[in-house]
Protein backbone atom coordinates (compact mmCIF):
# COMPACT_ATOMS: atom_id res chain seq x y z
CA UNK A 1 0.00 0.00 0.00
CA UNK A 2 1.03 3.52 -0.64
CA UNK A 3 2.22 5.44 2.68
CA UNK A 4 1.06 8.82 1.05
CA UNK A 5 -2.06 8.21 1.03
CA UNK A 6 -2.92 6.01 4.20
CA UNK A 7 -4.75 9.49 5.93
CA UNK A 8 -7.25 9.39 3.19
CA UNK A 9 -7.64 5.72 3.56
CA UNK A 10 -8.15 5.95 7.29
CA UNK A 11 -10.76 8.57 6.76
CA UNK A 12 -12.76 5.80 4.46
CA UNK A 13 -12.31 3.16 6.27
CA UNK A 14 -13.50 5.30 9.78
CA UNK A 15 -16.69 6.75 7.75
CA UNK A 16 -17.58 3.33 6.51
CA UNK A 17 -17.40 1.15 9.89
CA UNK A 18 -19.51 -2.59 10.28
CA UNK A 19 -23.23 -1.53 9.99
CA UNK A 20 -25.29 -1.34 13.10
CA UNK A 21 -27.00 -4.90 13.79
CA UNK A 22 -30.75 -5.17 13.00
CA UNK A 23 -32.82 -4.70 15.86
CA UNK A 24 -29.67 -2.70 18.15
CA UNK A 25 -31.74 -0.05 18.85
CA UNK A 26 -34.51 -2.82 20.49
CA UNK A 27 -31.95 -4.80 21.97
CA UNK A 28 -30.90 -1.52 23.83
CA UNK A 29 -34.49 -1.55 25.14
CA UNK A 30 -34.55 -4.79 26.03
CA UNK A 31 -31.14 -3.55 28.69
CA UNK A 32 -32.70 -0.55 29.65
CA UNK A 33 -35.98 -2.18 31.05
CA UNK A 34 -38.99 -0.68 30.92
CA UNK A 35 -39.80 3.07 30.64
CA UNK A 36 -38.96 5.35 33.19
CA UNK A 37 -36.11 2.69 34.53
CA UNK A 38 -34.06 5.51 35.14
CA UNK A 39 -35.59 5.41 38.84
CA UNK A 40 -34.73 1.91 39.16
CA UNK A 41 -31.27 2.28 39.29
CA UNK A 42 -31.43 3.49 43.04
CA UNK A 43 -34.40 1.07 43.75
CA UNK A 44 -31.71 -1.70 42.89
CA UNK A 45 -29.01 -0.40 44.53
CA UNK A 46 -30.85 0.20 48.07
CA UNK A 47 -32.28 -2.75 47.51
CA UNK A 48 -28.90 -4.85 46.97
CA UNK A 49 -27.42 -2.67 50.00
CA UNK A 50 -30.87 -3.98 52.11
CA UNK A 51 -30.13 -7.77 51.21
CA UNK A 52 -26.13 -7.15 51.54
CA UNK A 53 -26.75 -5.69 55.27
CA UNK A 54 -28.93 -9.10 55.82
CA UNK A 55 -26.44 -11.42 54.66
CA UNK A 56 -23.96 -9.49 57.02
CA UNK A 57 -26.20 -9.25 59.44
CA UNK A 58 -26.97 -12.89 59.49
CA UNK A 59 -23.44 -13.61 59.00
CA UNK A 60 -22.19 -11.12 62.01
CA UNK A 61 -24.93 -11.45 64.70
CA UNK A 62 -24.38 -15.17 65.93
CA UNK A 63 -20.25 -14.38 66.21
CA UNK A 64 -21.31 -11.05 68.17
CA UNK A 65 -23.55 -13.16 70.64
CA UNK A 66 -20.51 -15.69 71.32
CA UNK A 67 -18.44 -12.66 71.81
CA UNK A 68 -20.72 -11.51 74.20
CA UNK A 69 -21.12 -14.55 76.34
CA UNK A 70 -16.92 -14.93 76.51
CA UNK A 71 -16.91 -11.27 77.90
CA UNK A 72 -19.77 -12.78 79.79
CA UNK A 73 -17.57 -15.46 81.07
CA UNK A 74 -14.89 -13.61 81.51
CA UNK A 75 -16.11 -11.13 83.59
CA UNK A 76 -17.83 -13.61 85.89
CA UNK A 77 -14.47 -15.34 86.16
CA UNK A 78 -12.64 -12.12 87.29
CA UNK A 79 -15.40 -11.54 89.71
CA UNK A 80 -15.01 -15.09 90.87
CA UNK A 81 -11.41 -14.62 91.07
CA UNK A 82 -12.00 -11.71 93.06
CA UNK A 83 -14.00 -12.73 95.51
CA UNK A 84 -11.77 -16.46 96.14
CA UNK A 85 -9.21 -14.24 96.80
CA UNK A 86 -11.14 -11.91 99.59
CA UNK A 87 -12.32 -15.05 101.34
CA UNK A 88 -9.17 -16.99 101.54
CA UNK A 89 -7.71 -13.79 102.90
CA UNK A 90 -10.03 -13.51 105.25
CA UNK A 91 -9.01 -16.57 106.28
CA UNK A 92 -5.59 -16.31 106.10
CA UNK A 93 -4.29 -13.36 107.34
CA UNK A 94 -2.07 -12.61 103.89
CA UNK A 95 -2.74 -10.28 101.20
CA UNK A 96 -4.64 -10.80 98.11
CA UNK A 97 -1.60 -10.36 95.80
CA UNK A 98 0.25 -13.09 97.99
CA UNK A 99 -2.17 -15.67 97.50
CA UNK A 100 -2.46 -17.94 94.88
CA UNK A 101 -5.26 -17.98 92.35
CA UNK A 102 -7.84 -20.78 91.82
CA UNK A 103 -10.14 -19.38 89.61
CA UNK A 104 -13.66 -20.85 89.25
CA UNK A 105 -14.01 -22.24 92.76
CA UNK A 106 -14.39 -18.96 94.45
CA UNK A 107 -18.10 -17.73 94.18
CA UNK A 108 -19.37 -21.41 94.45
CA UNK A 109 -17.50 -21.38 97.41
CA UNK A 110 -18.15 -18.70 99.06
CA UNK A 111 -21.85 -19.58 98.05
CA UNK A 112 -22.02 -23.44 99.56
CA UNK A 113 -19.96 -21.62 102.29
CA UNK A 114 -22.88 -19.36 103.54
CA UNK B 1 4.63 19.39 12.63
CA UNK B 2 1.62 19.67 10.09
CA UNK B 3 -1.52 20.95 11.58
CA UNK B 4 -4.49 18.90 11.67
CA UNK B 5 -7.68 19.12 9.49
CA UNK B 6 -10.31 21.52 11.55
CA UNK B 7 -13.34 21.19 9.29
CA UNK B 8 -15.10 17.50 10.04
CA UNK B 9 -15.48 15.38 7.03
CA UNK B 10 -18.56 15.47 5.35
CA UNK B 11 -20.07 12.34 6.73
CA UNK B 12 -19.26 12.95 10.41
CA UNK B 13 -20.58 16.33 10.63
CA UNK B 14 -23.92 13.86 10.08
CA UNK B 15 -24.39 15.02 14.40
CA UNK B 16 -25.23 18.63 13.42
CA UNK B 17 -28.19 17.77 12.07
CA UNK B 18 -31.86 17.93 13.79
CA UNK B 19 -31.92 14.84 16.07
CA UNK B 20 -28.97 15.91 17.75
CA UNK B 21 -30.19 19.73 18.31
CA UNK B 22 -33.09 18.17 19.51
CA UNK B 23 -31.84 15.27 21.82
CA UNK B 24 -29.52 18.89 23.49
CA UNK B 25 -32.58 20.91 23.92
CA UNK B 26 -34.24 19.09 26.48
CA UNK B 27 -36.00 16.31 28.50
CA UNK B 28 -35.54 13.37 25.71
CA UNK B 29 -35.93 9.82 25.33
CA UNK B 30 -33.48 6.98 24.94
CA UNK B 31 -34.18 6.78 21.14
CA UNK B 32 -33.88 10.84 20.27
CA UNK B 33 -30.12 10.50 21.75
CA UNK B 34 -29.51 7.33 19.65
CA UNK B 35 -30.86 8.54 16.57
CA UNK B 36 -28.24 12.17 17.19
CA UNK B 37 -25.12 10.44 18.44
CA UNK B 38 -25.05 6.84 16.84
CA UNK B 39 -23.38 7.28 14.05
CA UNK B 40 -20.97 9.29 15.75
CA UNK B 41 -20.24 6.56 18.44
CA UNK B 42 -20.09 3.65 16.26
CA UNK B 43 -17.28 5.69 13.72
CA UNK B 44 -15.67 6.34 17.07
CA UNK B 45 -15.34 3.16 18.64
CA UNK B 46 -14.59 1.87 15.31
CA UNK B 47 -11.77 3.79 14.45
CA UNK B 48 -10.89 2.65 18.29
CA UNK B 49 -10.68 -0.80 18.42
CA UNK B 50 -11.86 -2.52 15.30
CA UNK B 51 -14.41 -5.11 14.84
CA UNK B 52 -14.24 -7.00 17.04
CA UNK B 53 -16.70 -6.46 20.16
CA UNK B 54 -18.10 -2.96 18.48
CA UNK B 55 -21.81 -3.44 19.07
CA UNK B 56 -20.63 -4.38 22.47
CA UNK B 57 -19.10 -1.00 22.87
CA UNK B 58 -21.86 1.22 21.43
CA UNK B 59 -24.53 -0.28 23.04
CA UNK B 60 -22.51 0.17 26.64
CA UNK B 61 -21.74 4.18 25.81
CA UNK B 62 -25.51 4.52 24.76
CA UNK B 63 -26.43 2.67 28.16
CA UNK B 64 -23.77 4.87 29.95
CA UNK B 65 -25.14 8.60 28.19
CA UNK B 66 -28.69 7.64 28.95
CA UNK B 67 -27.75 7.07 32.48
CA UNK B 68 -26.19 10.10 33.36
CA UNK B 69 -27.72 12.21 30.30
CA UNK B 70 -29.04 14.69 32.72
CA UNK B 71 -25.86 14.50 35.36
CA UNK B 72 -24.39 16.77 32.39
CA UNK B 73 -22.91 20.04 33.56
CA UNK B 74 -22.11 21.57 30.11
CA UNK B 75 -18.59 22.40 30.92
CA UNK B 76 -18.21 21.43 27.29
CA UNK B 77 -20.29 21.44 24.32
CA UNK B 78 -22.57 17.89 24.78
CA UNK B 79 -21.20 16.67 21.71
CA UNK B 80 -17.34 16.80 23.18
CA UNK B 81 -19.38 14.92 26.45
CA UNK B 82 -19.97 12.17 24.11
CA UNK B 83 -16.49 11.64 23.39
CA UNK B 84 -15.26 11.42 26.31
CA UNK B 85 -18.32 8.26 27.29
CA UNK B 86 -17.57 6.99 23.71
CA UNK B 87 -13.43 6.45 24.79
CA UNK B 88 -14.24 5.99 28.49
CA UNK B 89 -16.28 2.86 27.63
CA UNK B 90 -13.60 1.88 24.90
CA UNK B 91 -11.25 2.20 27.64
CA UNK B 92 -12.99 0.05 30.08
CA UNK B 93 -14.09 -2.34 27.71
CA UNK B 94 -10.48 -3.41 26.55
CA UNK B 95 -9.37 -3.32 29.88
CA UNK B 96 -11.32 -6.11 30.12
CA UNK B 97 -14.07 -5.89 32.39
CA UNK B 98 -16.73 -4.95 29.61
CA UNK B 99 -15.11 -7.66 27.39
CA UNK B 100 -15.05 -10.41 30.32
CA UNK B 101 -18.63 -9.16 30.81
CA UNK B 102 -19.74 -9.59 27.03
CA UNK B 103 -18.57 -12.92 26.87
CA UNK B 104 -19.86 -13.73 29.90
CA UNK B 105 -23.43 -12.64 28.60
CA UNK B 106 -23.02 -14.42 25.28
CA UNK B 107 -22.11 -17.74 27.38
CA UNK B 108 -25.30 -17.30 28.96
CA UNK B 109 -27.20 -16.46 25.46
CA UNK B 110 -28.77 -13.36 26.62
CA UNK B 111 -26.81 -11.22 24.32
CA UNK B 112 -26.48 -13.65 21.18
CA UNK B 113 -23.83 -12.30 19.16
CA UNK B 114 -25.19 -10.63 16.10
CA UNK B 115 -22.83 -10.78 12.88
CA UNK B 116 -23.13 -7.57 10.67
CA UNK B 117 -21.41 -8.79 7.73
CA UNK B 118 -21.54 -12.85 6.30
CA UNK B 119 -18.49 -14.38 7.45
CA UNK B 120 -18.28 -12.29 10.44
CA UNK B 121 -17.27 -9.14 11.12
CA UNK B 122 -13.67 -9.82 10.45
CA UNK B 123 -14.18 -10.07 6.93
CA UNK B 124 -15.81 -6.05 7.17
CA UNK B 125 -11.88 -5.26 6.84
CA UNK B 126 -11.23 -4.10 4.04
CA UNK B 127 -7.48 -3.08 3.95
CA UNK B 128 -5.86 -5.19 6.70
CA UNK B 129 -2.61 -3.82 6.52
CA UNK B 130 -4.02 -0.04 7.19
CA UNK B 131 -6.14 -1.90 10.03
CA UNK B 132 -3.19 -3.98 11.61
CA UNK B 133 -0.75 -0.67 11.70
CA UNK B 134 -4.49 1.26 13.39
CA UNK B 135 -3.99 -1.66 16.47
CA UNK B 136 -0.48 -1.50 16.52
CA UNK B 137 -0.12 2.00 17.74
CA UNK B 138 -0.71 2.89 21.30
CA UNK B 139 -4.49 2.83 22.45
CA UNK B 140 -3.69 6.48 23.52
CA UNK B 141 -2.05 7.87 20.08
CA UNK B 142 -5.36 6.33 18.30
CA UNK B 143 -8.05 8.44 20.88
CA UNK B 144 -5.63 11.33 19.27
CA UNK B 145 -5.64 10.29 15.49
CA UNK B 146 -9.62 9.64 16.19
CA UNK B 147 -10.79 12.46 17.23
CA UNK B 148 -8.72 15.22 15.66
CA UNK B 149 -7.83 13.42 12.01
CA UNK B 150 -10.83 11.54 11.69
CA UNK B 151 -13.83 13.24 13.73
CA UNK B 152 -12.27 16.48 12.87
CA UNK B 153 -12.25 17.76 16.31
CA UNK B 154 -9.98 20.74 17.22
CA UNK B 155 -7.26 20.67 19.62
CA UNK B 156 -9.18 22.10 22.07
CA UNK B 157 -11.81 19.90 21.88
CA UNK B 158 -10.07 16.69 21.61
CA UNK B 159 -8.21 17.76 24.61
CA UNK B 160 -11.47 18.18 26.69
CA UNK B 161 -12.66 15.17 25.44
CA UNK B 162 -9.90 13.06 26.70
CA UNK B 163 -9.18 15.01 29.31
CA UNK B 164 -5.62 15.98 28.82
CA UNK B 165 -3.77 19.21 27.64
CA UNK B 166 -4.25 20.34 24.40
CA UNK B 167 -0.05 20.05 23.95
CA UNK B 168 -0.41 16.41 25.30
CA UNK B 169 -2.86 15.48 22.26
CA UNK B 170 -0.31 17.73 19.73
CA UNK B 171 2.50 15.19 20.80
CA UNK B 172 0.22 11.93 20.48
CA UNK B 173 -0.89 12.96 17.68
CA UNK B 174 2.47 13.62 16.40
CA UNK B 175 3.66 10.47 17.75
CA UNK B 176 0.90 9.05 15.98
CA UNK B 177 1.55 10.08 12.42
CA UNK B 178 4.95 9.29 12.60
CA UNK B 179 4.35 5.68 14.14
CA UNK B 180 1.79 4.95 11.05
CA UNK B 181 4.21 5.59 8.41
CA UNK B 182 7.06 3.66 10.31
CA UNK B 183 4.42 0.29 10.83
CA UNK B 184 2.96 1.45 6.84
CA UNK B 185 6.31 1.76 5.38
CA UNK B 186 7.61 -1.63 7.22
CA UNK B 187 4.54 -3.37 6.03
CA UNK B 188 5.58 -2.49 2.18
CA UNK B 189 9.06 -3.39 2.61
CA UNK B 190 7.79 -6.93 3.94
CA UNK B 191 4.78 -7.43 1.41
CA UNK B 192 6.43 -5.53 -1.90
Amino acid sequence: METHDWKERLKERHLAPPPAPVGELQAMHGRLGRPGNRLMGPVWTFGGALALAGLAAILWLPGLRADRAAQSDREFAAVDRWVYQQWNGVQSGTKAEDRAEEPGSGLLAVLDAD
Amino acid sequence: MELPASRPPLAAAAWVGDAAAKADAGPVEFDAIYRAYAPLVRRTAWSLGGAQDLDDIVQETFLRLWRSWDGFRGESQRRTWVYTVTLNTARSHWRGRGRLKAAFKRFLMLVPRTEAVAGGQDAWELDAGLARALRRLDARQREALTLVHLEGLSLAEAAAAMGVPEGTVKSRLFQARSRMQALLQEADHGNP
